[in-house]
């Protein structure tokens, strides 16, 4: 593991004495990957032997040594450590493909410690150095991490770096300047699958190769298989012995066949994190209610579901602070006239993911050319602000007067007019924009008020507050001064026909908190103490309050080689 | 609405619609209804309903199986009354024998009341600022909520006081892009006296072939004095001096955009005014100068931190 010594996770059993270290140094490294295939032993590296366990008298259909629950970034690299280790290994994957978040991610991995690309690049960096920078307590996305977790993804990025390299990972460049907590350059990005047809956003350059790689290994991927329970011997006590999944349609809507499969040696959540789920996510942040769209959920839902089956055997959370920092890029202005509007990514319409998208979506590339009004029709800010603005999303989500509902601020639209358009050389027409219910256009400021009929909009949006919202600001344009919220000197009036009303409300971006877990990725209960055969890892694990990609392998990659070390 | 019960034996049907119609609709508006007979014993294909209106039969529809109805209608379209008034349509399923079986008379009342359609405007193309005393041409559009037609219609504009300063007729078709937004270019004339200066138009919506309720629309624009002086401005970005292009620039009202050098010219009289300069990704910036003569000002912007525009 790494150079020097360090507390483990409090309270851990097991925690600190595997699963970081490189592959030929690990215990139970019995099988080397390239022999393994040379020998042909992939062809029933699955073992398929129903059996009745009797611990907990679930009748399993299928029989593995590791379950890998999700197949993004960190459920990938899990799979392929334990495999790797001599672990026969199964992945259920709830969609219809693989990749999860990871997919349409910038495909940036925060991973550093002094290899070989950053001293080609004249970059000093040392494990010790990353980990002082990712643990600042005078950064709020340092401040409330698990120090102890910080230290570990430390410890291991050297390692993780060739060990990636190995599986098929493709280096671009590391960013130009330092990142986030960065004051060394350690954000590497991937180089894009280039075979990729459903969207050009890098993250396929991660997790496409670690699918060819799986796939070589043996690793058989079920798809459209969700979760259903994760079964421990006895219901808050007891090894992990396995999980039932069912599957289901495109929507994620359940069908009726059902699967039981018990794990020998661990199950693995790697379920993309709770972002999508909004009764789980406002246990963090009550205002996050269910008008805000997680970014990317036309390709996964990260409804949580890692997270809900480990607290129901007795998980703890972990770090949860780091989900409430008001800091980086928690929540995000987003894309507008679409549902799902993350901010840079996006589908190709050709995608087979496109039908839940249904749209690309616009960038505003100078927030002088909209207005942003809240389902009342009046504006509440400064537009032009930055998406990292907090006091912004405070407003944003601050009460309108909806009767029923206190939390949250409904939905957020952004009205401009035709030259606001031609400004920004907008196409306003499908796929660009969703005209069921996310982008309106009419013939006038009234008419558009009475035309924005929407599932999270509570009212009619009253036309004339409407009307005096944008003739007041046209107003500002005149003065200069935009009195009412300060906006840099207000430069376009929207006055020119037709008009438009664009979905512009927040979207969540990831999940900085998730299930607690030891340095060895093992989930913890909320007695402290190591749930036996049960892991987790990249968004659905909490702890460590790092964006993308690299906190998943990292710990991913841990989870994998501890599980396979475990007895059968 | 209620549903009344055919008094004929053997069979006593009822009537009721699949969509309530609206307590209050426009004028003329297309109102689509469904109509479903519940009651009988057997499929009632080939039967038929009338709406009637007054003592007028008004539309006809068949009636077909559908789902779990033994009788309904396809949804269909009658046009509510053009005069705004309380009105009242009966449903009436005739006494008629369907497949062997009689049914006697039913019926059933359907009211609502209509209402004038209402009005929306833009105004556009208003240009700012304005010379004092200088003719200026603004367009003006107006839409029916029903889309009529408003060709030829006469709009209106009102300075400040409320005085008629300018009128139009609506022209032949609509603006480009617009369902039916009929407008029309009005000139006018700025007054001799300097300062923003918020008129309005207004549309009577009268005389059109349906009712409408006339609407209005404030309007603004700075009315200046005649420029003196050109003032050149020349943005570049801080630390690296490189001219930034397609900078907006506003002096007071006087508003122009950098090109390829990083240099605006604005026309402008003696004052002082506010200089503020925008561009997205930059740190907006503003400072008062005072402008006595022709000037070159220098102004520098500082580009935003990566990390603030950065997305992931």
């Amino acid at each position: 593991m790494g150079s020097r010594s360090r507390e483990n996770a409090p309270m851990s059993k097991s925690s600190g004495t595997t699963g970081a270290g490189s592959s030929d140094e690990r215990p139970g490294a019995a099988i080397d990957r390239r022999s393994f295939l040379a020998s042909g032993a992939a062809a029933v590296a699955i073992a398929e032997t129903p059996a009745a366990h009797a611990a907990d008298a679930v009748t399993w259909d299928r029989e593995v040594d590791v379950v890998v629950i999700g197949a993004g970034a960190g459920g990938l690299v899990a799979a392929i450590a334990a495999r790797e280790k001599g672990a026969s290994v199964l992945i259920v994957e709830k969609n219809f493909d693989i990749g999860g978040r990871a997919m349409m991610s910038y495909g940036g991995l925060y991973i550093g410690g002094g290899n070989r690309l950053q001293k080609a690049k004249g970059v000093a960096d040392s494990p010790d150095r990353a980990f002082e920078d990712w643990s600042r307590p005078e950064k709020p996305m340092g401040r409330f991490s698990d120090r102890a977790l910080v230290r570990t993804w430390a410890d291991n990025n050297l390692e993780l770096f060739d060990w990636l390299e190995r599986q098929g990972i493709k280096w671009e460049a590391y960013r130009g300047v330092p990142d986030r907590l960065d004051r060394n350059r350690t954000r590497l990005n991937v180089v894009r699958w280039p075979d990729e047809s459903t969207t050009p956003a890098r993250g396929s350059g991660f997790v496409r190769p670690l699918e060819k790689t799986a796939r070589q290994m043996g690793i058989e991927i079920l798809l459209r298989q969700q979760m259903t329970k994760i079964h421990r011997e006895s219901p808050l006590a007891g090894r992990v012995t396995g999980i039932s999944t069912i599957e289901v349609d495109e929507w994620y809507r359940s069908k009726t066949r059902t699967t039981t499969i018990r794990a020998r040696k661990g199950v693995i959540i790697a379920t993309g994190g709770c972002a999508g789920n909004p009764v789980f996510r406002t246990m963090f942040d009550v205002r996050l209610t269910a008008e805000y769209q997680a970014e990317n959920s036309e390709w996964t839902e990260r409804t949580g579901d890692g997270e809900i089956a480990a607290m129901e055997i007795g998980a703890a959370l972990g770090a949860t602070a780091c989900q409430t920092t008001q800091d980086d890029n928690l929540i995000t202005k987003g894309r507008m006239g679409k549902k799902s509007n993350g901010t840079i990514t996006e589908l190709y319409p050709t995608s087979p993911h496109f039908f839940r998208a249904r749209a690309l979506g616009l960038v505003v590339k100078d927030y002088q050319n909209v207005i942003l009004v809240k389902e009342n029709g009046l504006r509440f800010y400064d537009e032009t602000v930055p998406t990292r603005d907090y006091e912004y999303y405070a407003a944003a989500l601050a009460w309108t007067g909806d009767p029923r509902k206190f939390n949250g601020g409904g939905p957020i639209w952004a009205v401009f007019d035709a030259d606001g358009v031609a400004r920004e050389a907008w196409n306003v027409t499908p796929p660009h924009v969703d005209p069921d219910g996310y982008f309106f256009s009419a013939d006038t400021i009234e008419e558009l008020a009475g035309k924005i009929v929407n599932a999270y909009q509570w009212r009619p949006m009253p036309p004339a507050a409407l009307r005096t919202s944008v003739e007041r600001y046209n107003s500002f344009v005149d003065t200069g001064i935009d009195a009412d919220f300060r906006k840099p000197r207000p430069m376009f009036k929207i006055a020119k026909p037709p008009f438009y009303g664009a979905w512009h409300t927040p979207a969540i971006h990831d999940s900085y908190t998730g299930i607690r877990i030891s340095t060895s990725a093992e989930v913890v209960d909320l007695r402290g103490e190591v749930i036996p055969g049960l892991y987790a890892c990249g968004d659905s694990a909490g702890g460590f309050g790092q964006h993308g990609i690299c906190r998943a392998a990292t710990f991913g990659r841990i989870a994998g080689f501890h599980a396979a070390a475990q007895p059968s | 609405m209620s549903a009344v019960h055919g008094a004929a034996p053997p069979a006593a049907l009822t009537l009721e619609l699949a969509e309530p119609v609206p307590p209050e609709v426009p004028v003329g508006a297309e109102l689509r209804l469904r109509v479903r007979v519940l009651g009988a014993v057997c499929v009632l294909r080939g039967g038929c309903i009338e709406i009637m209106a007054g003592g007028d039969v008004i539309a006809i529809a068949g009636l077909t199986a559908s789902g779990d109805d033994f009788g309904a209608t396809a949804a269909f379209d009658l046009r509510a009354p053009v005069a705004v008034a309380a009105f009242t349509w009966t449903v009436r399923f005739p006494s008629q024998e369907i497949d062997g079986v009689a049914y006697g008379e039913s019926v059933l009342a359907v009211s609502s009341h209509t209402r004038p359609h209402r009005t929306s405007l833009a105004v556009w193309a208003v240009p700012s600022p304005v010379r004092m005393g200088d003719r200026f041409a603004i367009t003006v559009g107006a839409k029916s909520a029903g889309a009529c037609t408003l060709r030829g219609a006469k709009v209106e504009i009102r300075d400040d006081t409320g005085a008629v300063t300018g009128a139009g007729l609506l022209g032949e078709t609509p603006w480009p892009g617009t369902d039916a937004l009929y407008w029309t270019e009005i000139t006018l004339h700025s007054p001799h006296r300097e300062g923003r200066l918020c008129w309005s138009a207004a549309f009577a919506a009268t005389g059109l072939a349906l009712p409408h309720v006339g609407s209005s629309a404030e309007f603004s624009f700075a009315a200046v004095r005649p420029p003196e002086h050109r003032v050149a401005v020349t943005v570049t970005e801080s630390c690296a001096s490189t001219p930034v292009e397609e900078t907006q620039v506003a002096l007071g009202p006087y508003r122009a955009a950098t090109g390829t050098t990083g240099t605006a010219h604005i026309d402008v009289p003696a004052g002082t005014y506010d200089l503020a300069v925008w561009k997205s990704g930059f740190e907006a910036a503003s400072r008062t100068v005072e402008i006595a003569g022709d000037a070159s000002i220098a102004f520098e912007l500082i580009r935003l931190p990566e990390e603030l525009t950065a997305w992931d």
